[in-house]
């Protein structure tokens, strides 16, 4: 690579700028969500009958689903950065747009899922478990926000990826797949807190 | 600069299959409960949980987003947060929430649920 491009990775560390400052929102990201699940933890153990009657009405098999999906995708995110760092354009396209399919469906299956809620009446505001659901939508809301915010950039690369030189920036890919880890890694700890905790 | 790490290939499908592994065990340790009836095995079964999570987390951090493989100087982003994580949500809980076995609260509206603990007992969804 030129040395122009080595410009963009800090100097003692050789790690790039942006990869430096995703870690450093991630961290902030982390401390972000650190809100939701001390309240929620506090107030659970405060609240133990609500939350436990309250997380009974909660689909537990659509958020397992959800979490496989969320899976596949960090593998496929994984494997579209190995390939583009090997400049094989093709894979690359086809594991980012396997990514981007993966969001969508992590999406879908979160619209059925609130839906249903709506229609039950579960939702923050009513007379039945709102304390749970306000967590509940709070905190799957705003991960299925990073899951939005995740895939609009992964779209304009796949998009950018079939112009003359395909997609040039390997560290912009592996940068924004960092952020897509992470999304994943909140799931993990909110999958068993709202759905799974109380047996 | 290109990150060559060579074939990452084989520890990404580990990783993959492990984390698929893992949610089941998350799913079957949650739903079949297997510490029920233990005093207190309600706290088993969420550190079971916690320690599976924790363990997957530290898969993808160490494969998926390469900390492995990256200068060990990133590694101060990741562990100062999670420390924090882990100190302002149990650290609280400590303080004020408390497990229902502490609290005296919620242990009478947990023994309440989970009458004498038997096995299968008040237990399952509803």
């Amino acid at each position: 690579m030129s040395a122009a491009l080595n410009l963009s990775h800090e100097p003692v560390t050789k790690i790039a700028h942006g990869k430096l400052a995703m870690w450093a929102f991630l961290a902030s990201e982390l401390m972000f969500f650190t809100g939701f699940f001390g309240t929620f933890i506090v107030l659970r153990n405060t609240n133990y009958q609500a939350f436990y009657e309250a997380s009974h009405h909660l689909a537990w098999p659509l958020a397992l689903l959800n979490t496989f999906i969320l899976i596949g995708s960090s593998l496929t995110m994984a494997l579209s950065i190995y390939n583009l760092e090997r400049n094989n354009m093709g894979q690359f396209r086809t594991f980012l747009g396997l990514t981007i399919l993966g969001g969508f469906g992590f999406l879908i299956v979160k619209y059925f899922e609130y839906g249903a809620k709506w229609q039950d009446g579960l939702f923050p505001g009513q007379e039945n478990h709102t304390l749970f659901y306000s967590f509940y939508f709070i905190m799957t809301g705003f991960h299925a926000l990073h899951v939005v915010a995740g895939m609009i950039p992964m779209i304009f690369m796949l998009l950018k990826s079939y112009s003359k030189h395909g997609y040039p920036y390997p560290v912009k890919v592996e940068t924004l797949g960092l952020y897509w880890h992470f999304v994943d890694l909140m799931w993990i700890f909110i999958f068993p807190a709202l759905y799974l905790i109380f047996p | 600069m290109s990150h060559d790490h060579g074939n990452v290939i084989p520890a990404y499908m580990k990783v993959f299959y492990t984390l698929c592994a893992m949610t089941l065990l998350t799913v079957a340790a949650a739903k079949l409960d297997p510490f029920h009836g233990l005093p207190n095995g309600y706290i088993y079964n969420i550190t079971l949980g916690l320690a599976i999570a924790v363990f997957k987390v530290v898969c993808v951090m160490y494969i998926f987003m390469h900390l492995k493989f990256d200068n060990p100087f990133l590694r101060f982003f990741v562990y100062v947060p999670v420390f924090l994580f882990f100190v302002l949500t149990f650290g609280l809980n400590l303080e004020f929430g408390k497990t229902p076995s502490n609290n005296k609260v919620t242990r009478t509206v947990y023994e309440q649920l989970h009458p004498g603990e038997h096995h299968g007992a008040g237990h399952g969804g509803h």
